[in-house]
């Protein structure tokens, strides 16, 4: 009895950190950019992919995460720069903006399966060798989870601090409050969107190169996750951190922990697990729109009342 | 004649019919009423599933036999049998199935709504309605009683009772065609009505609007009711012409497929859209045929894949260049204009 929660809960707290890491790359670009960005999904799979593609080459991981990082933070730059900064320029409404991520997302999801389809790699794991070291209940522990659980909880405390303690941070949450405000106080709006559009592609590439290395990596990968991670960000209330890094570990937790309960003493089948998520979007929509925002001491500091743009 | 152009032909107007009732429907909700609907796959889905369930247990009641398991060889046998021998049964189970799956979906459409239109962010509609399509799906292809889990279900052709099978699918395309047609001018009479007056003014200044004394909860409600029935029609026929319900057919890039044919056409342009309708048709059906002709040479099964590349690139280029659509809306011409343009 025991040792199931215990495994149960330790996969939990694994896989919420790594959708938090992926929750909060999101919710910057919800509240700085002001973008529901789908095509998030499709970092994540980047980040995956590289991790895949640097064990052929070493198998040292922390390359793998440097390299994710750096490859999907290009990415979503680019993609700040080609597709939502002229589209935004035009004046599109946010509308427009949810359309061509998902549009976006599409393209480079199946350019991903146009390239793993013929060579093989449509649900592969990275060439890194691991161990394991014990088995709590019908969780088996591997090595990785030694050092992936710490990475992802340094990473998450790391951008607090970047959030909280540094100029950049104060800037950014400051265009995150009103734009308006910190363009007239001289903050370059333009240079703080770009910064956060590599951080927050690079957060994807990090956490979809620790899912490759823990579970596998899939041109699905990201879209699959993209739920459970909306999930999260709607919990923390759409725009904020210190939200968002609790949705994600709740979101964790209910998937592996709760859904292990439900299927020992209800016997709900495994099979149902996608709905969580989805019915953890609806009630908080239902009960608390604004999500556990207000909840939380200091949240208010970093939130938005609203995520409409334009008109 | 039964050559292949003349099938490509049929099933390319079947589709296009289908596709047509898709995109009018979100024209409707979106276009005119500014209601962002995410989740269109979910009433799409909801009308497939009603036709997938009326169509294993109320045949065999309404043909008056003892019904067998639905979902066994057997069920499907007697599927087939009744269709062959009683177009009687055929026919109204095929009726059963549109009025029902429009009322059912129309229903599941006013509660999925429910608590997101009391809220003014349209945001949340949006995510509540997405969520909703991929929770549908998954409950489904899981929970087998329904149409059977992710095995789906047979359902014969409401015409199976004619002789040769290109008079079957030519029987089916004249009635998807008749049925898309009255949707059209349907949905045209209603835009132009005091209810499509309305539907415009919520999209282009909710404030405006409430201070004219207009419940805007309800008419979200009742627009969210009309588009979600009309997407269940369009289910129940895509059910019948495949022949087959199943619930992985219903992923959320149908939505994106609808969404890109509006946005194609022209929002808040019902000829416009019908344009986008011909064009995804022409590149969903066209992918299809090449890529079945390229397996039968080499072997190309990736060609499925550029599909979806083409389509978001196509989506991308006109939300880039020409964001109101190949059509744009129309200025709308009132009698009084007439009369001060004739002096």
């Amino acid at each position: 009895m025991l040792d199931w929660i215990a495994g149960s809960l330790l996969r939990s707290i694994l896989v919420g950190s790594i959708y938090t890491l992926m929750a909060l790359g999101l919710t910057l670009t919800l509240s700085v950019v002001r973008l529901p960005n789908f095509a998030h999904a499709e970092l994540i799979t980047i980040g995956a992919y590289v991790a895949v593609l640097s064990s052929l080459v070493s198998s040292d991981i922390s390359l793998a995460l440097l390299l994710a990082f750096m490859v999907t933070a290009l990415v979503a730059f680019s993609c700040h720069r080609l597709v939502y900064r002229p589209l935004s320029n035009r004046g599109a409404t946010m509308y427009t903006l949810v359309l061509a991520s998902f549009a976006l997302g599409l393209v480079l999801r199946y350019i991903i399966l146009l390239w793993a389809s013929p060579t093989g790699y449509l649900q592969i794991r990275p060439l890194i060798p691991q161990r394991v070291i014990g088995v709590i209940g019908s969780t088996v522990i591997l090595d990785i989870f030694v050092w992936s659980l710490p990475t992802a909880f340094v990473l998450v405390v790391l951008l607090h601090l970047l959030l909280s303690r540094t100029k950049i941070g104060k800037m950014m949450r400051s265009v995150a409050n009103n734009i308006t405000l910190a363009q007239i106080t001289g903050i370059n709006v333009g240079r703080i969107q770009d910064v956060s559009w590599l951080l927050a592609g690079g957060l994807a590439g990090v956490a979809g190169a620790l899912w490759a290395i823990l579970y596998y990596a899939s041109p699905y990968v990201g879209w699959f996750a993209l739920l459970s991670v909306f999930a999260a960000v709607v919990l923390g209330g759409l725009t904020s951190f210190s939200g968002t890094i609790v949705g994600g570990f709740i979101v964790g937790l209910s998937e592996n922990l709760v859904m292990d309960l439900l299927n020992r003493s209800f016997g709900v089948e495994f099979t149902y697990k996608p709905v969580i998520p989805f019915a953890l979007i609806i009630i908080v929509l239902l009960v608390r729109p604004k999500g556990l925002v207000g909840l939380l001491p200091r949240a208010k500091l970093l939130t938005r009342s609203s995520t409409k743009v334009g008109g | 004649m039964p050559d292949p152009l003349l099938s490509a032909c049929v099933s390319f107007l079947s589709y296009f019919g289908i596709f047509a009732i898709l995109s009018l429907s979100l024209n409707l909700e979106y276009g005119f009423g500014g209601q962002p609907n995410f989740g269109k796959v979910a009433f799409y889905a909801t009308g497939a599933f009603v036709a997938g369930v009326v169509a294993s247990r109320l045949m065999p009641i309404i043909a008056d036999v003892t019904p067998f398991d639905p979902f066994s060889p057997e069920g499907t046998m007697q599927r087939i049998s009744i269709t062959q021998n009683n177009p009687c049964a055929a026919l109204l189970t095929f009726l059963a199935a549109l009025l029902l799956a429009a009322l059912v979906s129309g229903v599941f459409g006013y509660l999925v709504s429910y608590p997101a239109i009391r809220i003014r962010e349209e945001w949340f509609l949006a995510m509540v309605l997405l969520v909703t399509g991929e929770i549908l799906r998954v409950v489904v292809r899981s929970y087998q009683p329904i149409v059977n889990g992710y095995n789906g279900v047979l359902i014969p052709n409401p015409f199976g009772w004619l002789k040769d099978s290109d008079q079957i699918s030519l029987a089916y395309m004249i009635v998807i065609l008749a049925i898309a047609v009255s949707i059209y001018l349907y949905i045209n009479r209603l835009v132009n009505s005091p209810f499509g007056r309305l539907l415009k003014s919520m999209r282009d200044d909710q404030i405006a609007a409430m201070s004219l004394g207009k419940d805007l909860v309800r008419v979200r409600g009742q627009v969210l009711i009309i588009g979600s029935a009309l997407a269940g029609l369009a289910g129940v026929l895509y059910a019948y012409y495949s022949g087959y319900v199943n619930p992985d057919d219903f992923i959320p890039i149908r939505t994106f497929d609808v969404w890109v044919m509006v946005v194609l056409g022209g929002l808040a342009n019902n000829k416009g859209v019908l344009l986008g309708a011909v064009i995804m048709t022409a590149i969903d059906r066209g992918t299809q045929i090449l890529a079945i002709q390229l397996q039968t040479i080499g072997g190309i099964t990736e060609l499925n894949y550029l599909r979806y590349i083409i389509v978001g690139i196509l989506m991308l280029v006109i939300l880039m260049f020409k964001q109101r659509g190949i059509i744009p809306e129309r200025p709308v011409r009132t009698p009084a204009y007439e009369v001060v343009e004739g002096e």
